[in-house]
């Protein structure tokens, strides 16, 4: 197992604000990950950082070895809190769009998919439903063969119809040589696929365990200890 | 990877600008058809149509002008800042590679929009009988008498110093609206005053003639509103000295704007 993910003293300020204060992590492949913690935590922070989005104030991050660059976005899949695709491209559009710029787009995926959610291609993503746009935007994400799938929050604000659509999606379509990491805070709903639990309080890890280990050796579900760890 | 990108942008800002083309060459065919009829209609409803019809097609050269300029700007902006940005800024490919994309398309889209621009106008000549086969003959001599004189070689100046001008303008929007990316409140405002603040730097230089070549501080000038614009190339025929000093302004917003993509993302 090779770490396809790692922050050595991880450090980000907004402002005057500390959004991460000296994250030390490091995630191995073939793992589902649930990067858990309650809103201002530092999750969404710690994804863009990976991303390249943002940069590091101090420390480093470190994807496949190798800081945030051309090469580490050839290789992770991220899906972003909100809707990125430019909403005036239909489903075909944007599935062009992934094709061209990653080799390892999957466009037989993708179609199949969209197929099976009963998708018109031609349609454009302004005319479809939030529901729609969000499963959209996953479908293409995940029929990507990347190394680190980065999924920011990609239950929170959807039907409980939609999160199972959008966890068993992410479940059937991974490979299981790569890492997904999973922001949220609906421990509930993700725990039942999670290998591994990482608990973020103001900036810093609090908790790194297996998810196995959490249910064995403290008797509890992640659920029961993130409200516990979490209580105010 | 560059020519995907190019392909994307073509794609993404025809969408507004073929549209807006469209429609000026449109109402030019129009407008020349009511120029050539124009003393028969000059009576009720039928004049004012006419009248409407000649007043919109100058708005829509007007529109275009302008238009093209705003619908690349935008472009920049969503693209880069806007929740788009998170799908443009996780694509596997460089900073240099995007933004020349966004430059190469920009300049493109300008000399495309001065070409039918002139298009527009010379359709709406012909069509009102303003501009006749020999006056086209005329205008072929003027060139043949004069071209000699300029030379190719100041003719290759002109040409250059309007694309290094159009390069220049679309740069310094560029750089000022990811300078004023980095703030987090008040973004509108920094971006409103970098402009202001280069656009005075660029006067004072044009008034002091603080460059190595008073005609490029002119050309500099412009951009605060002070003459003419890279027209001064095309009338005056500037010196090569003065296009290495137009590119270097170029070269200059560009690392600027390449550098603050790169280092400093802020897509918080």
């Amino acid at each position: 197992m090779s770490t396809i993910l790692e922050c050595r003293a991880l450090q980000k300020r907004y402002g005057t604000k500390d959004a991460l204060r000296g994250v030390e992590l490091a995630l191995e492949s073939g793992r589902i990950v649930g990067l858990l913690g309650p809103n201002g935590s530092g999750k969404t922070t710690l994804i863009k950082l990976a991303c390249g989005l943002l940069t590091p104030t101090g420390g480093e991050i470190l994807v496949d070895g190798r800081q945030p660059s051309r090469e580490t976005k050839a290789v992770v899949s991220y899906l972003p809190e909100r809707i990125a695709l430019p909403l005036w491209m239909t489903a075909k559009q944007a599935m062009d769009y992934y094709q061209d710029f990653y080799a390892d787009f999957r466009r037989y995926a993708a179609e199949e998919m969209l197929e099976k959610l009963g998708l018109d291609e031609k349609q454009t993503i302004r005319a479809m439903s939030k529901g729609t746009r969000e499963k959209l935007q996953l479908i293409l994400v995940m029929s990507r063969g990347a190394k680190l799938y980065l999924l920011d929050e990609p239950i929170g604000g959807v039907d409980p119809a939609t999160r199972d659509y959008i966890l068993k999606t992410i479940l059937t379509n991974y490979s299981e040589d790569a890492t997904v990491l999973i922001s949220t805070h609906l421990i509930a709903d993700v725990e039942q696929v999670l290998d591994e639990a990482v608990f973020l309080r103001e900036g810093r890890v609090v908790l790194h365990e297996r998810v196995d280990d959490v249910r064995e050796q403290r008797g509890k579900s992640v659920d029961e200890l993130f409200r516990e760890t979490f209580a105010y | 990877m560059f020519g995907k990108l190019v392909k994307h942008e073509f794609r993404a800002t025809g969408r507004f600008a073929l549209p807006l083309c469209g429609a000026m060459l449109a109402l030019a065919l129009l407008a020349g058809t009511v120029l050539r009829f124009w003393n028969s209609l000059q009576n009720g409803w039928q004049g004012m149509a006419g009248n409407a019809i000649v007043i919109l097609y100058g708005m829509s050269l007007f529109a275009v002008a302008v238009g093209i300029f705003v619908i690349l700007m935008q472009r920049y902006k969503q693209n880069f800042f806007g929740d788009e940005g998170y799908l443009t800024r996780t694509l596997p490919v460089g900073e240099h590679a995007l933004l020349l994309s966004k430059l190469l398309t920009a300049v493109c889209w300008y000399v495309a929009a001065l070409a039918l621009m002139a298009l527009s106008v010379l359709l709406a000549g012909a069509l009102a009988g303003g501009f006749t086969r020999a006056d086209a003959r005329d205008a072929l001599d003027a060139l043949r008498y004069y071209f000699p004189r300029i030379g190719a070689s100041a003719a290759l100046r002109a040409l250059l110093g309007t694309l290094g001008g159009m390069s220049f303008v679309t740069l310094l929007c560029y750089a000022v609206a990811t300078i004023a990316q980095n703030f987090s409140k008040h973004r509108f405002w920094y971006f409103v005053m970098t402009v202001v603040l280069l656009l005075a730097l660029a006067r004072l230089l044009a008034g002091l003639n603080l460059f190595l070549d008073a005609r490029l501080a002119r050309s500099v000038g412009v951009i605060g509103g002070a003459d003419g614009p890279t027209a001064i190339y095309v009338t005056g025929g500037a010196p090569w000295l003065g296009l290495v000093e137009l590119y270097l302004g170029n070269a200059l917003l560009y690392f600027l704007t390449w550098a603050f993509l790169k280092f400093r993302p802020n897509l918080a």
